[in-house]
Parts: structure tokens; C-alpha cells; sequence
């Protein structure tokens, strides 16, 4: 049976055997890296910040709590370097406007790509057709790219609960907010999404009819 | 139909979704929601966005820090650098002040040297690059120095790189900016009048004397190491302006005009010796 998160720290710090420290680096590396990818848009970012989480953790293992939950104390350390990078890019460029267009796939000039993942994703899939990926391909471009038009802080916190699947009591540690904050977060980050995805949706539904 | 208004039931529709209303707040919603068309339209709608949203695919990052993080460990340094407003010292001012002392009587050989000034691994090339003037970790450590003043970049160009000037005997400081000063030029950068052209305004001086010396640039220096002279060298302590100081291991207080942005320097200290630091 699989340690627990919490053994497995109990048990590194106990031993200091480095293989119990990596299986949880291997347990969160994919995780971390969606999250930062999804809320920084940047893969060289979400790489650098999937790197000082870990080495975070690393550093601060001494302090974790027995009792604490792991899972939500790796994403709020990379929630606040995620946040500190946002902060330094708006400082450094201020805030970057991307135009819309739901019938264009092609990424904004200067915007990173987030297509070598897409296609390694698509390549496991044995299901779907080349129609269907193709068409799969184009919704998670759009749904990425209206992601992106989120307010930083809404963007978050659609990530980390439609995505990752938190509760709004963990999102809310993890983003050092209240409930009722990412209660609202999350639902105006939806209907923004909404309004921008609705020109692709109602685009495919009135094909679906024709 | 329930009492509660569509503009009510509006901001709790994702949450009643989630099944994060508290109980009384869900049974009005689903009062509501079960007689309201409108609403029950946002519904899907809301539904369609979650399952766009769930169906982003799950990524990997190109590096396996699994297999890496033993190494990623290892190559963090070993020293944490002190944070910008509570540096690690020893004793603040008093153990700042004897070892000022003891450079003057020549116990202590100081070196010059610039420590690595993050945790992590892309922090260090960041904190690298500019430990005084760059990112968060704004950071130069100097073992010792017989005269130590901050003041503006030596070129306009780079007018937010702070050095940190040393005088002594043998400037031997292999990773300065310029690669080393003869006296003529040290001479010609500690005259008044560049002083005064300079845009650093220093509110204090920690010492003077009169040796010859050479500039140190942190961000360029991170490997440099000097022997000082401490015979030849004198601390104005008179000269240490210990009111206003914002942090009590402060030794001195600067402050800078770079850009049209004011900003505070410290000089403070811990075991590797004084430390400048941005406040």
C-alpha cells in the first residue's frame, strides 16, 4: 500500500532517505506544473516554479506540522510563488492585453504555445478521431486562451477548483483568502469564461444543428 | 416560487453547483432554481464552463525533479541570506562597532566576498546577477572593510547597480566590474566632485581614510576575495549616524536617488561580516 503524504515526511525526516522525499516530488511535480502552467500561461515559469516549491518543501520540512495537510501546503507555496511572479511580470510590463478570437487557433504573437504538452496529451489518447482531436485541440486553445483574459486572482481560483479539484476551505488556505472571497472569485471567473466562450459554444452548436 | 430574486440567487449559483451553499442558503436556492427557467439556463451554462475547463489535459513538467532534487538540494547554499528587514546579526550596532575596532587595530584580515543570496536554485541566478540592486534577495556581503560607502553605478547606464567601495592597501578583487583599479583611478573615483555628481546621497559615512582601494561590484563579484590592510586603516565611528535608522542591525542608513525613485540602503552585519542591504 501506498505511504500517505504525511508518513512519507514522517518517515524523511526520521531517515533523511532522499527516495521518501522523491516519491512525493513525483506525486505533486504534474500537479504543481498544471497549476503554475494554467496560472502563469508560461511554461519556463511553471517549470521554475514547480523547482522552488519542491525545494521549499524541502527547506521548511522541519516546521511542517504532523497534523497539517501536505497536499494543500505544496500548493500554497506554489500559489505564493506563482503570485510573486505574476507581481514582478506586472511590475516589470504592466498588465498584457491579448485580443479574443474564437475562430482563430493560432496562438497570439509572443504568447507561449502550449502546444508540445497538447500534442504529447493527445498522442496517449487512443479514443478520439483526428476529427475530434482536432476539434478537442481548438476548444482547450480557446478555453486556455479566455483563461488567460481572467483576473489573476480568478484564474486561480478556477485552476485550483475546476481543475485541481479543491475545496473552497482549501483554496481558501492555500490563497490566504476567506471562503466567501473565493466563493465569488470563482463564480464571476466563471461567467467571464462563460461570456468569452460563448461565441466557440454557440459556433458549435449551431453546426451540430446544421 | 421561492422568496429569494434571481439578482440574489445569482452570485450563489456556482456555489450551489459545488454544493457549497451552507444548508438553509441550498434549500432556498433549490426553492428557486426548481421554478425559475432563467436560472436554471445560468446552470448549464456554468456546466458547460466547468466541463470545458476539466477537459484541459493534465501536463508534465520536462524535468523530472524527482530524479533531480538530491542534486537541486545539494547545490542550494549552505548559508540562508538574511531577509531585507531582519537581516541575521550577531549583536546589531555594538558587534558591528567591535569589529570595526578590531580592523583598526589589525586582529581580524578581512576579505571581500559576495554570498550567494537565495534558497533557491533559479534564485541564486537571479540574486547573482544583481544581489544589491536586483530582485528580492538584494544582498552584497562584505567580510570586512576599512571603508565601506554605497553609492551610485560607475556608469550612467547602470544607474541601479549599487557598489560597494573598499579601500585598501591591495585591491585584489578578481570579479570586480572593471577588473581591478590602479590608485590613479580610485583616486579619481573618490573625488569630491564625482561624490558630488554622483546620485547616490549617502546620509552616512561608516568610515574614510585615505588608502587607495577598488570598486567591488557585487553582481560581478560573487567569487572575489581581498586582503585588506587593516593597519593603514581608520573607522570613523563619529562619522556613523546611528539616529533614524529603521532597523536596530542597522549600521548605516543610506539613501539612494536612482531613476526618480528614492530607496533606503543599509549596511548591517551577521558572521560573514557587514552586509548592504536595500530597505
Amino acid at each position: 500500500m501506498d505511504l500517505t503524504d504525511e508518513a512519507l515526511i514522517e518517515n524523511y525526516k526520521r531517515t533523511r532517505n532522499i527516495s521518501m522525499f522523491q516519491i512525493l516530488v513525483r506525486r505533486y511535480q504534474g500537479r504543481v506544473f498544471t497549476v503554475a502552467f494554467r496560472v502563469l500561461s508560461n511554461a519556463e515559469e511553471a517549470e521554475e516554479v514547480v523547482q522552488d516549491t519542491f525545494l521549499k518543501v524541502h527547506q521548511n520540512i522541519a516546521v511542517f506540522r504532523k497534523n497539517a495537510s501536505f497536499h494543500s501546503w505544496v500548493f500554497k507555496i506554489a500559489h505564493n510563488i506563482c503570485m510573486d511572479i505574476l507581481r514582478n511580470r506586472n511590475k516589470r510590463k504592466g498588465f498584457r492585453l491579448l485580443s479574443f478570437d474564437p475562430q482563430s487557433s493560432m496562438p497570439e504573437p509572443g504568447v507561449d504555445s502550449v502546444e508540445s504538452y497538447d500534442v504529447i496529451s493527445q498522442l496517449a489518447d487512443p479514443g478520439p478521431t483526428p476529427a475530434d482531436s482536432m476539434a478537442l485541440r481548438e476548444q482547450e486553445e480557446i478555453v486556455s486562451e479566455s483563461l488567460k483574459k481572467l483576473t489573476d486572482t480568478q484564474r486561480t481560483v478556477v485552476v485550483l477548483y475546476d481543475i485541481e479539484g479543491f475545496s473552497y476551505e482549501e483554496i481558501a488556505e492555500i490563497s490566504g483568502t476567506s471562503i466567501g472571497t473565493v466563493r465569488s472569485r470563482l463564480h464571476y471567473g466563471r461567467v467571464k469564461l462563460k461570456e468569452l466562450l460563448e461565441p466557440y459554444f454557440s459556433q458549435k452548436m449551431s453546426a451540430v444543428s446544421r | 416560487m421561492s422568496n429569494i430574486a434571481c439578482e440574489q440567487l445569482d452570485s450563489l449559483l456556482s456555489a450551489y453547483r459545488d454544493g457549497e451553499l451552507s444548508e438553509a442558503e441550498h434549500r432556498e436556492a433549490e426553492g428557486h432554481i426548481s421554478q425559475c427557467a432563467s436560472c436554471q439556463n445560468k446552470l448549464i451554462e456554468l456546466d458547460a464552463v466547468v466541463h470545458a475547463l476539466k477537459s484541459l489535459p493534465r501536463m508534465e513538467p520536462q524535468r523530472d525533479y524527482a530524479a533531480d532534487i538530491e542534486q537541486l538540494i545539494a547545490a542550494q547554499p549552505a548559508v540562508k541570506a538574511p531577509s531585507r528587514r531582519r537581516p541575521i546579526v550577531w549583536g546589531g550596532i555594538g558587534v558591528a562597532a567591535a569589529a570595526a575596532v578590531m580592523i583598526a587595530v589589525g586582529t581580524i584580515k578581512p576579505t571581500v566576498n559576495v554570498a550567494p543570496t537565495t534558497a533557491s536554485t533559479a534564485g541564486v541566478h537571479r540574486g547573482m546577477e544583481k544581489p544589491v540592486a536586483g530582485g528580492d534577495s538584494e544582498i552584497a556581503s562584505i567580510s570586512d572593510s576599512d571603508f565601506v560607502a554605497l553609492h551610485g553605478g560607475n556608469d550612467e547606464a547602470s544607474s541601479d547597480v549599487v557598489d560597494v567601495k573598499l579601500h585598501h592597501a591591495q585591491p585584489a578583487v578578481s570579479g570586480s566590474k572593471e577588473g581591478g583599479h590602479n590608485s590613479e583611478q580610485t583616486k579619481q573615483e573618490a573625488d569630491p566632485n564625482r561624490k558630488k555628481n554622483s546620485k547616490f546621497n549617502p546620509k552616512v559615512q561608516v568610515a574614510n581614510n585615505s588608502n587607495v582601494g577598488s570598486d567591488v561590484v557585487p553582481g560581478s563579484a560573487s567569487q572575489a576575495q581581498s586582503r585588506l590592510d587593516a593597519e593603514s586603516t581608520q573607522v570613523a565611528d563619529n562619522a556613523i549616524n546611528k539616529t533614524n535608522m529603521p532597523d536596530s542591525n542597522l549600521v548605516a542608513v543610506y539613501e539612494t536617488d536612482q531613476k526618480g525613485v528614492t530607496e533606503e540602503l543599509g549596511i548591517t552585519t551577521d558572521e560573514d561580516g557587514l552586509y548592504a542591504i536595500k530597505l
